[in-house]
C-alpha cells in the first residue's frame, strides 16, 4: 500500500504518519484486536476511521478519504464542510466503483448537507443515489428512518 | 511478505516512501502544530 505514490502523497499532505508496535503502551488505548490495524485520529485523540489488514492502494485511498472527511465534518466550520465534500467527491470520481463507495456516498450526503446550510433535499438526493446503487450495502441500511426515499423525484442520470 | 497481487503488508513498505514517526508524543505534537490528522499504523515489530 504505502509505496504507492498516490497513497504517499495523500498521507504526507493531510496526516502525520506514526507506526507503533502493538506492545506500545499507547496502543492499549486504541483497542486494537488484529494486526495490522490503521487508525485515523485527530490531534485531540478522537478516532475517525479504522482499517484492519492490508488492502489495495485504491481502497486505502478511499479509507483515507473517509477518515479525513469525517474529521473535517466534525470540525463544524464552513470551510471544513466544503473540504470534506471535495475529498469525498474526488474519491468517488477516481473510479467507477469500489468497496468504499457506499460509505463515501453516505458521508458525501452529510458533508453536502452541512455545506449547503443544512439542505435536506441535497442530502436526500445523495442518499437516494446510494440506495439505488448499493441497496444491500451496510451504508444504505444506515440511512435513518426520517429519510423518505425520493421515489417521486428519482435521479435522472 | 506479499499477500497477493496488489496487496502488501505494511511492514514491507518501511522506508519506501512514507516517513514514519515511531514515538507517540512527538507525532501527536506534530499533528497539533501542523493541524494534521494522525495516521496510526499498529504492527508487530520484528
Amino acid at each position: 500500500v504505502y509505496p504507492d505514490s498516490a497513497v504517499t502523497a495523500t498521507v504526507h499532505a493531510a496526516f502525520v504518519p506514526v507506526r507503533l508496535d502493538y506492545r506500545d503502551p499507547k496502543v492499549r488505548e486504541l483497542n486494537v484486536a488484529w494486526l495490522p490495524t490503521v487508525v485515523i485520529l485527530d490531534p485531540r485523540g478522537n478516532e475517525h476511521a479504522r482499517h484492519v489488514n492490508a488492502s489495495p492502494p485504491e481502497d486505502f485511498l478511499d479509507f483515507l478519504a473517509v477518515g479525513e472527511a469525517h474529521a473535517r465534518i466534525k470540525e463544524g466550520r464552513a470551510a471544513s464542510h466544503a473540504r470534506a465534500e471535495t475529498i469525498l467527491q474526488e474519491a468517488l470520481d477516481r473510479r467507477d466503483d469500489g468497496p468504499f463507495h457506499p460509505e463515501l456516498f453516505y458521508w458525501l450526503a452529510i458533508a453536502g448537507y452541512f455545506r449547503r446550510d443544512q439542505d435536506g433535499e441535497y442530502r436526500d438526493r445523495v442518499w437516494t443515489e446510494l440506495r439505488r446503487r448499493y441497496p444491500d450495502s451496510l451504508w444504505a441500511h444506515r440511512v435513518p428512518e426520517y429519510f423518505t426515499d425520493a421515489a417521486s423525484n428519482p435521479p435522472t442520470d | 511478505v506479499r499477500l497477493k497481487e496488489g496487496k502488501m503488508a505494511a511492514s514491507e513498505a518501511e522506508d519506501q516512501g512514507i516517513s514514519w514517526e515511531h514515538e507517540w508524543e512527538g507525532a501527536a505534537r506534530r499533528a497539533r502544530n501542523e493541524r494534521k490528522l494522525l495516521l496510526v499504523d499498529v504492527e508487530k515489530d520484528n
